[in-house]
């Protein structure tokens, strides 16, 4: 974990740390390797822009953005960090929530993974999740807000998926 | 124009060219040449020569705080005379355009003269010296002094120098005849750049400055003549770059390094993309302190916000006139952080309005206020309606990638 400890702490006065590491699952998972977004293909959407970002730790970080064909602004962004095991996931997720300046996000759907947050209606949709060893971020990206819950969904169908095959 | 070269040297059968011009010949100071810098994210470091013959020229960038006494060049001349021995000078190739007489003359003339001062020769001349030249007619790398430079009073800018090389035999009342022409991307900052970025050119340093930074930078603060000046440019172009728009989620990275590659590729893109208080606090840090600024990144905490205007929002739109409920919010912060330290937003514009119950707003940039308390000047009580607003004092330069 690369966050610094004030930073860990004033994390700690916005959401239950204890609660949220004891929802790392015991059982051995499935850990996904080289999980691509961009190869998602949604009807009306695109994808404008793929990237490699560098982090501290050299942990993958992948970033694709999907722009609507037929409605002008409306972009989503996926970002997928790779990690080795489920905790080191959620210490990801710590860090994206750290970075996030609403007081407090929304937990978001328990179906996307085993910890998941959303902001708030008001707020450019976005939501966050750790799902096994990977942490995903599936925002609205454009200057039209984009519902997101979809673009999660099929995140994880695609991983269903990639793990069928 | 100058005429083309077709001087004496040509017509006795050879033809002198520039080979390799090196600005920053002097990779441990920058007093007397151009800084370390290197072209991107990517790559490598912009070794001199800068300027080589048959190739892509790379910029140069001059700190002008950092400059004292002297500045030189260093170059390479081929094809010469064997064994000869020739005056060599480089001069400024611009030439004010021809305009009519009288007053529109005038103003026109006065029209060029600021637009060549702001992105024109900044190097001034190589003043002239003798050269030696080889069997093969090359010379050894030879050091020229720039003279009639600008690169100590200069305000920011990316500039272009467009020069005229010149030789002249060593004969009683022989003529300068141009042998080359040669053109140099010039950046000219306030001072040398400090943290996240580095001068340390021993290694394949990320954190040397990178040109396509300097070019963003020196474009939104051009015409600035001190930091502070600087510091204000970049906060008001960061807030107000026509793509952006907020969301509270940090997009370019909390914990370092901070993803300006992927910043800079979103801004030139031109489609629309979000970011928040951490990203635009990251931008204007990291692009002021490449121009010399000295700001650091600070968070302070739980805030209800009065209604502002928000990130690259039109002020007349009541819409864009906001107001969040925020576990943090990230400034820039002069030297140091603390309440009486002067910050600068880039995420938003302030209501200066005193009525905040009506829909009169105010809109004003946060460029160096006093952070303070309930002053009315103070930019503490012109954000926060209700909260502690205590400070983290852990001032933070993310490491750029």
């Amino acid at each position: 974990m690369t966050m610094d400890a004030a930073t860990l702490k004033e994390l700690g006065t916005r959401y239950d740390l204890a609660g949220l590491r004891a929802r790392v699952p015991r059982e051995p998972v499935e850990l996904y390797r080289g999980f691509d977004a961009a190869k998602l293909q949604v009807e009306g959407w695109h994808v404008s822009l793929v990237e490699t970002l560098r982090r501290a730790d050299s942990r993958p970080w992948r970033r694709a953005v999907f722009d609507a064909a037929e409605a002008a602004g409306m972009r989503v962004m996926i970002d997928v960090i790779e990690c080795a095991s489920p905790s080191e996931s959620l210490d990801c997720l710590l860090e994206v929530l750290a970075g996030n300046q609403l007081a407090r996000l929304e937990d978001g759907p328990a179906s996307l993974g085993f910890a998941a947050f959303r902001h708030p209606d008001g707020a450019p949709p976005a939501i966050f999740f750790a799902r096994n060893n990977l942490c995903v971020t599936v925002a609205s990206f454009g200057s039209r807000p984009a519902p997101v819950e979809p673009w999660a969904e099929r995140v994880v169908q695609m991983l269903a998926t990639q793990s069928r095959d | 124009m100058l005429p083309s070269p077709e001087g004496t040297e040509r017509k006795r059968g050879y033809a002198v060219r520039v080979e390799e011009i090196h600005f920053n010949h002097d990779v441990i100071s920058a007093s007397g040449d151009a800084l370390n810098i290197r072209r991107n994210g990517g790559g490598l470091p912009i070794h001199a020569p800068e300027w080589r013959f048959g190739q892509s020229p790379q910029p140069a960038a001059y700190a002008r705080n950092a400059i004292s006494g002297m500045v030189t060049i260093k170059v390479l001349l081929r094809g010469g005379p064997p064994n000869g021995k020739l005056r060599i000078r480089a001069i400024d190739a611009y030439l004010p355009p021809a305009t009519p007489g009288g007053c529109i003359g005038w103003i026109l003339s006065l029209i060029a003269a600021i637009v060549h001062a702001l992105v024109g020769n900044v190097l001034g001349d190589a003043g002239a010296k003798t050269v030696q030249l080889d069997a093969n007619g090359d010379s050894s790398l030879e050091t020229f002094e720039l003279i009639h430079h600008k690169l100590a009073v200069a305000s920011v800018g990316a500039r272009t120098t467009e020069w005229v090389w010149q030789a002249r035999v060593l004969r009683l009342f022989a003529r300068w005849r141009e042998f080359d022409r040669t053109s140099h991307r010039i950046f000219t900052l306030i001072d040398v750049p400090r943290g996240p970025w580095e001068q340390d050119a021993s290694f394949n340093n990320l954190q040397l400055p990178w040109a396509d930074a300097l070019e963003k930078a020196c474009t939104w603060a051009v015409g600035a003549a001190d930091a502070d000046a600087a510091a204000a440019r970049i906060t008001r172009a960061v807030n107000t770059r026509s793509n952006q728009s907020y969301t509270p989620a940090t997009v370019f990275g909390f914990d370092p390094p901070y993803q300006l590659t992927s910043y800079m590729t979103h801004l030139d893109g031109g489609a629309p993309f979000v970011l928040n208080c951490t990203d635009c606090a990251n931008a204007v840090t990291t692009f002021a302190n490449l121009l010399g600024c000295d700001l650091w990144e600070g968070r302070f905490f739980n805030m209800v916000t009065r209604k502002f205007l928000t990130l690259n929002g039109n002020s007349n739109n009541a819409g864009d006139w906001v107001s969040w409920n925020w576990g943090y919010h990230e400034i820039c912060w002069l030297s140091a952080i603390g309440v009486t330290q002067p910050v600068y937003d880039g995420c938003l514009q302030l209501d200066m309005d005193d009525n905040y119950a009506d829909n009169v707003h105010v809109a004003q940039h946060p460029i160096k206020m006093n952070f303070g308390q309930n002053a009315p000047g103070d930019y503490r009580f012109r954000l926060i309606e209700s909260g502690t607003g205590n400070l983290e004092n852990i001032p933070r330069r993310r490491t750029v990638a």
